[in-house]
């Protein structure tokens, strides 16, 4: 499966989001999205799959504009793992999983649907959680619940908002090896919106770096993970250290002086 | 292998999950088809279920009494009156319990009934046109078709309000209902309107509509009534799996390969037809469509595979058995059933808007 997008542009009524995005990807792999918060990542993903319309430029699936695809097509083409979920009328975590059954099924849940419900669950470490009610899952249950749901669409392409977010380290490492292993093992192409830039470092093939509603460096980790690149892009400055071939950032303090809108002075302060 | 083993307990757990929901919904099927019988013994004329029964089967192989007899006479209640009336009560119960299941689901609303949206008040304002102006589109009558339409089309007002505004709604999910509230009163004043020129047989006739009431029901007001709602169950059904996918956000759904805003747009209108058409015949009862689905969740969860017809038979049952106690509470005056439900519904809403902070269910 590759995706190809070409000069697309998104902007929400008349507030531009994205533009001139060109890209390429061609094989099964697994990359990252990285950048700044409101940068556009989570809209450039709803436009690979339908969920926005660009409003120009082209999006290809195989060659094919997204555009020529149903719904249901785009559903057992590319998963979608979104960043959290309403629990209004909670299911139990089956009955959530099953839900991403729903390209492929019609109205009875057949066996083979449940075996494939079965098999993700034990992947991930949740089929003791079966029956239990989405609504009364820790933040952590809840992002594998919703990473299991897109991996039973069968997809050849997972896109991800920030799977890893809610997660302690030793998950976060668990989810991040099972998507490169999906990647390399499986043949999907594993798309991953991340905020952790050395996880996305230690695991993607290739990381996309956004900035101001645009690509700002493709490549393999130690290509875009630079010094420059992030104190650019973030704002922040850092060490790399070099891991086994992958950049390690070691982000350094802002500014003295320079607290984020959200401390107000008289936490920074108090904290000596 | 372990794995195997495993898996194999899991499909037989999940299958007994299954099993259970199935036998709670034909559980209360069981019920209500007892509960049908009880309802043909309730009344000024004390009947036991063996004669009422008996009246029943008769009456289907086409045993004629001598005319002006007791047995004629009997025969005529149970025929006439109460079985269209228990009838009624489970079809009405069914229909707008399945309203109520569906509006929560489509709109992701713990509270959304079409009584609390303000459907109900417009299709009731529809009725008092036919009644009080003597137009209706269509044919006339007040149990007639064009009642009916006149229903139906005032309905769509507060659905389109709603389709048109939904994105407001989503931020929390008083805000629905207060527009609703706010639909109502509209309707509410326009039908004061009416009344306030209409004359006093008029009058009795629309009051009787707001409080919702099972007297003067007869089998001619039956068929439209009964095939919107088995019509709309029948839609409804093959698309509970849909309505799953329609309590996660639009765009989770369209990942899903499912539009949301067509299906809801498809949902709503059969919705007002069925709620419509039941408020035609027997006026608004509240509640009914709000707290059923409730009880169904709490005892076999969300799906809607068996929300949907789980309501459909404890709607049935639960308003008949209001019917009985209204019947029961007083032979003579008859308190009429919306009177009832609203008496036992209106409570669990207070308790469903407290308690919805942390979440339904």
């Amino acid at each position: 499966m590759e995706i190809r997008i070409e000069e697309m542009a998104f902007s929400y009524a008349s507030v531009p989001v994205l533009k001139d995005i060109c890209l390429d990807i061609r094989e099964p792999q697994f990359v990252s999205i990285l950048g700044p918060n409101g940068v556009g990542k989570s809209t450039l993903i709803h436009c690979i799959n339908k969920i926005l319309d660009p409003t120009a430029g082209k999006v290809f699936l195989d060659g094919r504009s997204v555009k020529e695809y149903s719904l249901k097509e785009m559903a057992k083409e590319v998963g979608y793992v979104p960043y959290s979920s309403s629990d209004t009328f909670p299911l139990s975590v089956v009955d959530t999983i099953l839900l991403g059954r729903h390209p492929h099924a019609g109205w009875k849940t057949s066996d083979e649907d449940l075996e494939i419900v079965y098999d993700t669950m034990s992947k991930l470490g949740i089929e003791d959680l079966a029956l239990r009610p989405f609504n009364e899952l820790s933040a952590g249950q809840h992002q594998k619940v919703m990473l299991a749901r897109g991996l039973v669409q069968r997809p050849k392409v997972l896109l991800l908002d920030e799977p890893t977010s809610n997660l302690d380290v030793k998950h976060q490492l668990g989810i991040s090896r099972l998507l490169k292993h999906l990647s390399h093992e499986d043949g999907i192409l594993v798309i991953m919106i991340s905020h952790d830039l050395n996880i996305a470092s230690k695991y993607s093939d290739n990381i996309i770096l956004m900035y101001e509603g645009a690509i700002y460096a493709v490549g393999t980790p130690a290509q875009v993970l630079t010094r420059e690149n992030v104190l650019t892009v973030y704002g922040v400055d850092s060490e790399i250290i070099d891991d086994g071939g992958r950049p390690h950032l070691v982000l350094k303090d802002l500014e003295s002086g320079e607290c984020l809108p959200m401390a107000d002075s008289a936490v920074c302060t108090s904290i000596l | 292998m372990t794995e195997q083993a495993s898996n194999k307990d899991f499909k037989a757990e999940y299958s007994r999950y299954v099993w259970f929901k199935l036998l709670f919904i034909a559980g209360l099927g069981v019920l209500t088809f007892f509960i049908f019988w009880i309802s043909l013994c309730v009344g000024t004329r004390d009947l036991d279920v063996a004669t009422v029964f008996d009246y029943f089967i008769k009456h289907l192989q086409g045993v004629t009494y001598e005319p002006r007899s007791q047995q004629a006479f009997d025969d005529s209640i149970v025929w006439n009156y109460r079985v269209p009336r228990a009838l009624f009560g489970i079809i009405s119960g069914a229909g707008l319990a399945i309203s109520g299941a569906i509006m929560q689901s489509v709109m992701k609303n713990p509270l959304a009934d079409p009584y609390t949206t303000g459907v109900s008040s417009g299709a009731l304002f529809g009725v008092a046109i036919a009644i009080t102006l003597g137009f209706s589109f269509g044919g006339s009558g007040i149990a007639g078709v064009g009642t009916v339409l006149n229903a139906v089309l005032m309905a769509m007002v507060p659905v389109v309000v709603i389709l048109l505004f939904s994105p407001f709604f989503r931020k929390s999910p008083s805000t629905l209902i207060l527009a609703g509230v706010a639909v109502s009163y509209m309707f509410n004043a326009l039908t004061s309107i009416l009344l306030v020129s209409t004359d006093e047989a008029n009058l009795d006739i629309v009051y009787r509509w707001q409080v919702g009431s099972f007297t003067d029901l007869s089998w001619g007001s039956l068929p439209l009534m009964t095939i919107s709602v088995i019509v709309g169950i029948a839609i409804i059904l093959p698309l509970s799996n849909k309505l799953n996918l329609m309590s996660l956000d639009d765009k989770d759904a369209k990942s899903l390969g499912l539009n949301s805003e067509r299906l809801r747009i498809v949902c709503l209108v059969i919705l007002s037809f069925i709620s419509a058409s039941i408020v035609s015949y027997v006026g608004i009862i509240g509640f009914v469509g709000l707290v059923i689905p409730h009880m169904v969740r709490m005892i076999i969860g969300s799906d809607n595979r068996f929300l949907i017809p789980g309501s459909v038979v404890l709607g049935a049952f639960f308003l008949t058995a209001c019917d009985i106690i209204s019947r029961a509470l007083d032979v003579q005056a008859e308190v009429p059933v919306g009177v009832v439900t609203s008496f036992i519904g209106a409570p669990i809403f207070l308790y469903l808007i407290i308690r919805q902070k942390s979440g339904v269910w």
